[in-house]
């Protein structure tokens, strides 16, 4: 395969292709570090367009999602899933980036005073760095209880699941912005295989409206 | 027929030279133009939200005003609304024509073949 076709496309789904999302959500294993979702909720998030997707160029074919819904005043990030046949390509990193910045550039999300947030298991090691390299915070420990939980996830001593809730701060837009801004380069980290964001107005737009988030207070 | 095709062609150049008038910072003129520009094209929240890659919900929200995009997205949106108008108009221009050209063009059965089945 040339790097031409082995191009990866970063967009947000659209509701004509909620099916093929949602397929792609079913053929990935769960683990029981993750809040495992109802078939209900996916297709809901796939429906409302609010999905994010890593689809090869050459196919088509989804290789990574994940979700960004407001949920109360949280807008939240999760579902994180990348396909076997593409890891180590760092392209959840990619994604959770695409789909914070989109997010963040067409909500004004503290505007409205709403947060970002996303939520970790306590034994969930590897979106851990992910969120932390990204710019997400510790926020407060989260235990719920084990009869509330479901039965596929993995309980603490005290029976219960346990985990953190991480919160992007408005702060850490700005960094968020210097990445798009100078260290992405249309590649993945490689330096060869081509990222491309798929945004109306392109990847200029998304970066003059992460400038307007970034607080007054810090230039 | 063709008055009132000609009515909505008027709508929409009009809306259109508005549009460059409004003030995209304003977020009440933002929502105003957006849910007019909703009612002329004729479209859903989530047709709106698939052609500008955005999520129904967020549709909803900018309408009501709960959220709203920083305004170097409104300026994607607006160039967005003066697109789809321009193909609009021309829609509706094509329509207007290929009813005009139908309407001339009355299907009359041939002589020759009224002749035939007579005999």
């Amino acid at each position: 395969m040339d790097s031409a076709s082995d191009a990866f496309i970063f967009c947000q789904v659209p509701s004509s292709l909620a099916n093929l999302a949602y397929a792609f959500h079913q053929s990935q294993s769960t683990n029981e570090h993750i809040w495992p979702r109802t078939e209900e909720q996916i297709r809901a998030y796939a429906e409302n367009g609010e999905l994010f997707a890593v689809r090869r160029r050459s196919t088509g074919e989804f290789v990574a999602l994940c979700y960004s819904t407001l949920d109360g005043n949280n807008w939240e990030i999760g579902g994180l899933t990348t396909a076997d046949s593409a890891r180590g390509l760092h392209l959840g990193t990619f994604l959770v980036r695409f789909a914070l910045a989109h997010t963040i550039a067409w909500n004004s999300p503290w505007d409205s005073g709403q947060d970002i947030i996303a939520h970790v298991h306590d034994e969930n090691k590897k979106p851990r760095n992910l969120l932390s390299n990204v710019g997400f915070e510790f926020a407060k420990k989260v235990e719920i209880p084990g009869d509330k939980a479901p039965a596929s996830m993995k309980r603490n001593p005290a029976g219960n699941v346990s985990g953190d809730e991480l919160r992007f701060p408005q702060s850490a837009v700005k960094s968020l912005l210097t990445w798009f801004e100078k260290e992405y380069k249309d590649t993945l980290d490689d330096g060869k295989t081509p990222a491309l964001f798929d945004i109306l107005g392109g990847v200029g737009a998304l970066i003059e409206a992460l400038r307007e988030a970034i607080p007054p207070s810090q230039p | 027929m063709a008055t009132a095709t000609l009515t909505r062609v008027d709508e929409l150049a009009a809306f259109k030279e508005e549009l460059k008038r409004v003030d995209l910072k304003v977020d009440s003129d933002f929502q105003k133009a957006l849910q007019s520009a909703q009612r002329l094209l004729e479209m859903s929240d989530r047709e709106i939200g698939d052609a500008l890659s955005v999520s129904r919900p967020s549709v909803n929200r900018w309408m009501n005003g709960a959220n709203l995009p920083y305004n170097a997205m409104r300026k994607v949106v607006f160039d967005w609304i003066e697109k789809s108008l321009t193909s609009k108009m021309r829609t509706i221009a094509e329509i207007e024509r290929s009813q005009r050209l139908s309407s001339s063009s009355t299907p009359v059965a041939p002589l020759s073949y009224v002749a035939k089945s007579r005999a």
